[in-house]
Formats: structure tokens, C-alpha cells, sequence
């Protein structure tokens, strides 16, 4: 387009405060997975981390991700990409599965040590 | 604080800043307590209200078919998964236990100058030196629309207005104020009924990916299970105790 014609962006105004935003849970998160000494809660931030990226996703795929291309007009079967939202799907299922097999490894490990302190877990130490 | 006040404050409506407000409160909230529980169920449970917090965040970004998912596999899942495993596992409360280990201030030492490197202002920080103003990558104007009845057929039904009329209240308004009016739209910026496309666009462009995350869960699952599955004989229990 030329750059003299005015557009407007509909889209949100202040992706600035989501990106904090989400940045702060993160680090929040990561301060959590690495102090914490129980192991389900070292998992917990993890999830909690996974919820910050995933917020400052939404919040691009809000913004511009949405790309609507001139063929998506002439075709009724051509469909813009919500890459950001895929994305999303994506890192969910990703954090779905990593939840239930570490659960299972926490179970695990609590059935053979009887505990589930991080440090107390030394079998494969040097 | 009126809404006229918040929006010339933030350049937003008013509504979505309150509830952007109200939501930041909460999950920073639900957050720290996540971290500094003592009681692992209380922490189990602030980071529902942290998922939720995410929910309303999606809502909020119109990702509307996210924000119903995650409250259905994090809120409703994920979440009763962490809190079996709590209850499965010897419960650990009392002031005399140490919850953070060693590194503890260090961590938080990491933590802060990783937020500084992201978060300050432009010479130092990373997230505000990047100029994330969007680059349409078609601009639509109303000659467009009215050349090509399909291409305006098309964009009433998907943005849920009629896009010529659009365009003239625009030129009304634009007149009222004695300004230029908006001639082109940047198609990165309208807003797009985000499940229609999501749907869409996972059954035919990423199709691949909607494979491979069931084909992962399907793996995922078998593991778990074989993971966690009782071994007869291989470890005995020294109190005897069945789990």
C-alpha cells in the first residue's frame, strides 16, 4: 500500500502490558521451578510458566496475527492462519502430556524413594 | 475515574482496561501465592484461579475457543491430575520444613536480572526495543469493495458488518471533525471470528500439527501409564503400606 494512505489498526492498542505481563508470571514461574524442593511444585510452575508464554501469544496472535491475504477474499475456502492461536493449541497439548508423564514420574518416584524432595532423589548422581 | 479519563490514559476503551486490571491483579496474585505456599493444596489451588485468570485473558484477546479450552483441560484437568498426586504423595506441612532449597536467592537474583534485561526501557530491555506497530498485509479500501461485489459479500460475513457502510460512517465522521478520513484498513487489524479460522485453518493448512499433538497425547498417555503402573515384587514397601 502507499505510504501516504491513512489505515487504522482496529487491533489492540497496548501489546506492551500483555507482554509484561506475561513476563512477569514467566519469572515468576521460572524464580518457583527453581527454589521450590517439592517436586509437584516445581510442576505447578512450570504450568505456571507455560500460562505466561501462552498469554503473550494470545496477545500477538491478537494484535497481527490474523493475516488476511487477498486470496482469502476470492476463495471461499482459502482461510486466514491464526498462527499465534495454533500455536496456543500447540503449547497446550505440549504441557497436557508433560503434566500427566511427570505426575507419573512423581508417583513413581515417591512409590520407590518415598519422597518426593528433589534432593533427596540422587540415585543417578555422581 | 470516568471512562472518558481511563481512555485518554490508555488509548483504550474503558472496559477492556478494567478487566485488564482486575485480571493482572489476579493472576500476579494467584502467582505469588503459587510460589510461597506452604501448603501445597492452597498453592494447587491458586493456580486454578491462575488458569482462570488465563481464561480471562483469552476472552479478553478474543480468543474465545482457547480460553473455553483451557478452562476445560488445565482448570478441569490438569489441575485435579496435580491435586491426585498431592494426595498420593506423604503430606509435608509444618513451619520447621524448609520449602526453598539453597539456591533460592540466587534464583531470585537470576530471575530479576532476566526481568530487567526483558522489561526496562529501550536501551537495555529487549521486549520494548522492538517496534511491534503491525504491517497490514493487504489494505482494503471501499473502492475495492466496490468493484468486487464476492470480495464485499465476503467481508460482511466474516466481519460481521457491512464494510461499505463502514467505510462511510468513517467519511461522516471524518467530515463532522473536519479531518481526513480513513481511506484503507490494514487487514492484519480487523477483527476475525477467532474459532471459525482456528477451526479451519487446523483442518487444512496445520492439519500436520493436529497429528502430531494427538499422536504426542497418544504417547503421552501410554507412558504415563506404564510409568506409573504398580511393579509386583520388583520394590517392596518397607512399612508395608499400599499406595
Amino acid at each position: 500500500m502507499p505510504h501516504d494512505v491513512q489505515y487504522t489498526h482496529l487491533a489492540i492498542q497496548n501489546l506492551g502490558w500483555y507482554l509484561n505481563l506475561g513476563i512477569i508470571i514467566f519469572l515468576i514461574g521460572l524464580y518457583g521451578a527453581l527454589s521450590r524442593r517439592n517436586a509437584i511444585a516445581i510442576l505447578m510452575c512450570l504450568e505456571m510458566m507455560f500460562s505466561g508464554i501462552n498469554i503473550m501469544f494470545a496477545a500477538m496472535a491478537e494484535k497481527w496475527g490474523i493475516t488476511w491475504t487477498l486470496q482469502s477474499f476470492r476463495l471461499a475456502n482459502n482461510v486466514p492462519s491464526p498462527i499465534g492461536q495454533i500455536f496456543i493449541v500447540f503449547i497446550i497439548t505440549i504441557a497436557a502430556a508433560e503434566a500427566a508423564i511427570g505426575l507419573a514420574l512423581i508417583i513413581a518416584m515417591y512409590r520407590h524413594f518415598r519422597s518426593i524432595q528433589v534432593e533427596e532423589i540422587n540415585l543417578l548422581r555422581w | 475515574m470516568t471512562a472518558d479519563a481511563i481512555q485518554n490514559w490508555t488509548g483504550w476503551d474503558s472496559l477492556p482496561v478494567v478487566h485488564f486490571l482486575i485480571l493482572s491483579a489476579t493472576i500476579i496474585g494467584a502467582a505469588l501465592a503459587v510460589v510461597t505456599l506452604r501448603n501445597l493444596v492452597h498453592a494447587a489451588l491458586c493456580l486454578i484461579i491462575l488458569f482462570g485468570a488465563t481464561a480471562g485473558f483469552f476472552l479478553l484477546l478474543n480468543a474465545e475457543f482457547l480460553a473455553f479450552a483451557q478452562v476445560l483441560i488445565y482448570m478441569g484437568g490438569i489441575s485435579i491430575l496435580i491435586l491426585f498426586a498431592i494426595m498420593l504423595s506423604r503430606k509435608l506441612v509444618g513451619w520447621d520444613i524448609v520449602m526453598t532449597n539453597r539456591q533460592s536467592i540466587p534464583a531470585a537474583i537470576v530471575c530479576m536480572c532476566l526481568g530487567a534485561l526483558l522489561l526496562m526501557p529501550p536501551p537495555i530491555g529487549m521486549i520494548h526495543s522492538v517496534d511491534w506497530s503491525p504491517e497490514p498485509s493487504l489494505s482494503i479500501t471501499k473502492q475495492m469493495l466496490l468493484d468486487n461485489p464476492e470480495m464485499a459479500a465476503t467481508a460482511r460475513e466474516y466481519f460481521h458488518q457491512d464494510m461499505v457502510q463502514w467505510f462511510e460512517d468513517q467519511e461522516r465522521q471524518a467530515a463532522a471533525e473536519n479531518r481526513e478520513p480513513i481511506q484503507a484498513v490494514g487487514t492484519t487489524n480487523w477483527y476475525a471470528p477467532n474459532s471459525l479460522a482456528l477451526g479451519q485453518s487446523l483442518m487444512s493448512t496445520y492439519t500436520l500439527i493436529f497429528w502430531v499433538a494427538s499422536f504426542i497425547l497418544t504417547v503421552a498417555m501410554i507412558g504415563s501409564l506404564y510409568i506409573a503402573r504398580k511393579d509386583d515384587g520388583m520394590q517392596t514397601d518397607p512399612r508395608g503400606e499400599e499406595l
